[in-house]
């Protein structure tokens, strides 16, 4: 089964970077996985689509994430 | 002329042949040989002799004076008291010459010798010195008696070093 | 996944069809040597590993005797476990043909799975699949281990348990992660090299830059894999370095050990030589024999004394009378006898010459110590003495026929004077008699000490010879290979040094091209934001902060999962040395220069200072190794929500009755599935020939059934010949 993608979003929002470069508090950081894919932080919605695309597919090619994670982060 | 002491020890003493198989050739080494030698045969005196003084002491403490009798045949093994106890050529051990004197002056103590015939000259020293010897064989006996008996009842006792000091040691074994 | 059952079907020494009931906790197997507890382990590991090598060996041979011809039969290992909700059986065998010609043919081993699903229906399963379900094929090196040896080999080298860790704690797949975002990361660059380079303007400079980039990240990337394996090789020998550090603790230990022994048995033998029990022998030569000769010296002194004092009598009678016969008168006669009348004089030689001149000299009778003055009576008794003395000493003249010399003298001879002169000189010497009975009790004292000084002596060497053998014993390698060790010592010292020098400078190039490469970068950055778009250059902004995000991530679930593991093994090493001293277990996290993380097991006191493990003595290694094997096994059930069972043969034979006791008590309560074998519990009775279990051991089973634990004997059908393998047949009986 492997780790849930829930989970090591988690883990990746626990990044001090998050708060210490980006300035986010408390309330930017989302509970789901769902809600960090729609988040308004470009930042938060690169670390979900990682977890999105990688934990149960780990075939995608980099190219095509690339593709996937350009469209994720230039959508403001 | 010779002092009675050296007519006395220019003598062999003998003693009874009965013992020449069970104790002298058993207990005693004969023919000389080293002290190691000794041990490694089991023999308890280096000698003849040491055994024949230990014997001699043994009767005399136990007031042993037991004669040898006139039928019996009696051996010896052609040493002279004058020699016994000297060095010699025995590796480890120690001269014991002076045993003799003490042995003489037992032997003086225990026979009725008639001093005064005899430096009156009535006397002959030779006849005195037999005397002498023959105290001395006596003792032995006795003495050689004790062992034989000791060595048929009680063998195993002289398993152990301190078996002949015991012997004569303690008096009541 | 939990096994429930295990059967073998003419297995080793398993003849015929043998089970076992397998509990969901600790199993434990016990038997004596050779009865076919190490039988059951390889079955175990045959079935997951599934060898085709020497298959002849694992057929029953008593089966193989019986068959006759044309009889077929199996030879088999099959598990019934349950996984997932559903009981799974799982068996490995092969049949066994016995031919006309006496030929034995054996099938080729399958693999055959059924499961029975959750609806009661059972069906046939792919048997690879369900193997690799059953038993993380992975893992098969980490969950079987034959004899405490494979335990220490496994656990004492660091990358079993980097590698164990990484894969139980699921930081693998974090890896996994990271290295794509790094991927994307370049995804990112490229695009934007791709943009920049359609700005002419600059594209020169901007490809040189990119060379000059490409060129430093190569070269960092090179030597940062060269201080890798120089660091790998550091480890190595510094490693070497400490245990041979603490075997030259032990070797100089050994040394002085020897030494002591050596020493001992010297003083012994030495001691032993001087014993000198020749009471034989000392009876002449230490004159023991006279031990009780001072009455017949009396006697002898005595008799000599009258003898002397008769003969004195009647020579000084004879004289007196003869003096007569002359005529002469008493008041004239001369010599002593003139002034003593009837008395009885002393002899003449007594004092002697030299006494009586000093008595002369000094003028004094030093006996009765009155003066005899010159002139004086007593002066000149005295003289007349000496005279009368000198004149005995003086030979007489021949041939000369005086009135006085025509007589016969009364005594011709004079024995008694030389038994005199043996009288006084003996008597002086009764100290010495008087000697010999102290002199015999301090020579018997003196042996009896040296006795006891001998039993001390034997003591302390029965000591001091197993403390040597306490020391070769704790030191893992043998005496042979200690010393040898102490030769590479100094080549590693050597080397050890040198490679730090290299690694050293190979940083510093490290970090002089990454400043390089940081200038190069910051410049074609710069041309990026002046050309490129910049929301591609945004993006790859955040890529690069995605990718450390994730790396940085990946370090800190591995340090997490090693702390907890710490935590766990901890709690397991306390528990299994419960009373005995425990240091704590630490997991010491690194990352190596290429960026894997790395496990470092170790073991301190509670000041921080290190205990090396392999000079703790085998069980105390082993309850290491078992507490860090166990913690892994909970945070691999926890992660991964799946456990295997741990299967170990012999993994305390160390331990002894009382501490495996203690072992398996605490082991039974641990949530999750252990089988292992014991020679500890049962003892042979070699006289009646047969085996029997301890009376501790089924208390320890009563004390143990609230967890479920289970106990199996298995044990030699007798009567059994060992050298005859076709005799063999284990029986298993449960407990």
């Amino acid at each position: 089964m492997g780790i849930q993608k829930n989970a090591l979003f988690q883990d990746f929002l626990n990044h001090p970077m998050l708060k210490e470069k980006y300035g986010l508090t408390k309330s930017d950081i989302p509970d789901r996985l769902d809600e960090g894919l729609a988040s308004k932080h470009a930042v938060i919605r690169g670390l979900a689509t990682i977890c999105d695309e990688l934990v149960d597919n780990q075939n995608v090619s980099t190219k095509k994430l690339h593709e996937i994670m350009a469209k994720r982060l230039s959508r403001g | 002329m010779k002092s009675l002491f050296e007519e006395w020890s220019n003598r062999v003493p003998k003693y009874d042949s009965i013992y020449k198989d069970s104790l002298f050739k058993e207990i005693a080494q004969y023919g000389g040989g080293s002290d190691e030698g000794r041990a490694n045969k089991g023999k308890d005196f280096a000698n003849g002799y040491e055994l024949y003084i230990y014997a001699f002491f043994l009767g005399l403490y136990n007031d042993e004076l037991h004669p040898i009798s006139k039928k019996n045949k009696k051996v010896d093994f052609n040493h002279k008291i004058s020699n016994w106890g000297n060095k010699g050529n025995r590796i480890l051990r120690k001269d014991f010459s002076d045993i003799q004197k003490y042995l003489f002056m037992a032997c003086v103590a225990k026979t009725d010798v008639d001093f005064i015939g005899l430096d009156k000259g009535k006397i002959d020293v030779s006849k005195v010195a037999l005397q002498l010897i023959e105290t001395m064989e006596s003792y032995t006996n006795g003495g050689l008696e004790m062992i034989s008996l000791k060595l048929e009842t009680q063998r195993n006792l002289f398993d152990q070093p301190t078996g002949f000091f015991n012997l004569i040691y303690k008096k009541d074994n | 996944m939990i096994i429930t059952e295990i059967h073998l079907e003419n297995y080793t020494t398993y003849y015929g069809e043998k089970s076992f009931k397998i509990g969901p906790r600790l199993n434990i197997i016990i038997g004596e040597n050779n009865h076919g507890k190490t039988q059951l382990y390889k079955a175990l590991h045959w079935l997951v590993i599934g060898s085709e090598r020497d298959l002849i060996q694992r057929v029953s041979e008593k089966k193989l005797k019986e068959a006759s011809e044309h009889v077929n039969f199996n030879v088999g290992v099959k598990i019934v476990g349950e996984q997932y909700g559903e009981k799974k059986s799982l068996s490995r065998s092969f049949s066994v043909e016995s031919r006309e010609d006496g030929t034995i043919r054996l099938g080729k081993p399958k693999l055959e799975a059924t499961v029975k699903k959750t609806n009661g229906e059972r069906i046939q399963a792919p048997a690879e699949a369900t193997l690799e379900q059953m038993f993380d094929r992975k893992m098969t090196k980490y969950l079987f281990f034959e004899g405490e040896t494979s335990i220490h080999e496994t656990f004492s080298n660091d990358e079993a348990l980097s590698n164990l860790t990484r894969h139980f704690s699921g930081a693998h797949q974090y890896d996994d992660f990271s290295k794509r975002a790094k991927d994307l990361l370049g995804q990112f660059d490229s695009v934007i090299e791709k943009e920049t380079k359609k700005n002419q303007t600059r594209r020169r400079e901007y490809q040189l830059l990119e060379i000059e980039v490409n060129q430093f990240k190569q070269k960092i990337e090179l030597t940062e894999g060269k201080i890798n394996d120089k660091e790998k090789e550091l480890k190595k020998v510094s490693k070497n370095i400490t245990d041979v550090e603490n075997q030259i603790e032990n070797a100089e230990e050994l040394e002085t050990s020897d030494k002591i022994i050596s020493k001992l048995k010297n003083d012994i033998s030495t001691l032993r030589a001087s014993v000198q029990e020749d009471y034989t022998s000392k009876l002449f030569d230490d004159r023991w024999i006279l031990h009780a000769f001072e009455p017949i010296l009396n006697e002898y002194s005595h008799k000599i004394t009258e003898a002397d004092k008769k003969r004195r009598k009647e020579d000084h009678a004879d004289i007196r009378r003869k003096a007569k016969e002359k005529g002469i008168e008493e008041g004239k006669q001369q010599g002593i006898n003139a002034m003593l009348g009837d008395i009885l004089p002393l002899n003449v030689n007594v004092p002697d010459k030299e006494t009586m001149e000093e008595l002369i000299h000094d003028q004094i009778c030093k006996v009765c110590n009155r003066e005899a003055k010159e002139g004086t009576e007593a002066y000149a008794f005295m003289k007349r003495r000496l005279e009368a003395l000198i004149k005995q000493q003086t030979p007489k003249k021949q041939n000369t026929l005086s009135l006085e010399e025509e007589e016969v003298p009364l005594f011709q001879n004079n024995f008694l004077h030389s038994l005199i002169r043996i009288r006084d000189e003996y008597n002086d010497k009764t100290s010495l008699l008087r000697e010999i009975d102290l002199k015999i009790i301090q020579d018997f004292d003196l042996n009896k000490s040296k006795e006891a000084s001998l039993k001390t002596l034997r003591e302390d060497l029965e000591k001091a010879e197993t403390n040597r053998e306490g020391i070769v014993g704790t030191s893992a390698t043998s005496s042979k290979r200690l010393i040898d060790n102490l030769v590479n010592y100094r080549a590693w010292r050597k080397d050890e040094t040198a490679l730090k020098e290299f690694i050293f400078t190979l940083k510093n190039e490290v970090d002089l091209t990454q400043t390089q490469l940081d200038l190069k970068t910051d410049q074609k950055q710069k041309i990026e934001a002046e050309t490129a778009i910049s929301s591609m250059v945004k993006n790859q902004q955040f890529a690069q902060d995605i990718a450390t995000i994730l790396y940085d991530t990946r370090q800190k679930k591995f340090e997490q999962f090693a702390e907890k593991l710490e935590e766990k093994a901890n709690d397991y090493y306390k528990k299994i040395n419960e009373g005995g001293f425990t240091a704590n277990i630490t997991f010491e996290v690194s990352k190596s220069f290429s960026g894997e993380m790395e496990i470092d097991l170790k073991l301190k006191q509670r000041d921080g200072k290190e205990i090396i493990i392999s000079t703790q003595g085998k069980a105390t290694e082993t309850s290491v190794y078992l507490s860090c094997m166990f913690a892994l096994s909970e945070m691999s059930s926890i992660a991964q929500n799946e456990s295997f069972p741990l299967i170990l043969d012999a993994p305390i034979s160390s331990f002894g009755r009382t501490k495996s006791s203690q072992f398996l008590e605490v082991v039974s309560t641990l949530d999750f599935q252990i089988l292992l074998t014991s020679k500890d519990f049962t003892e042979e009775d070699k006289d009646k020939e047969l085996v029997f279990v301890v009376p501790e051991f089924p208390a320890l089973i009563e004390r143990m059934r609230s967890s479920k634990a289970t106990a199996t004997w298995v044990n030699l059908e007798r009567p059994f010949d060992d050298e005859q393998r076709d005799t063999l047949n284990t029986l298993t009986i449960e407990l």
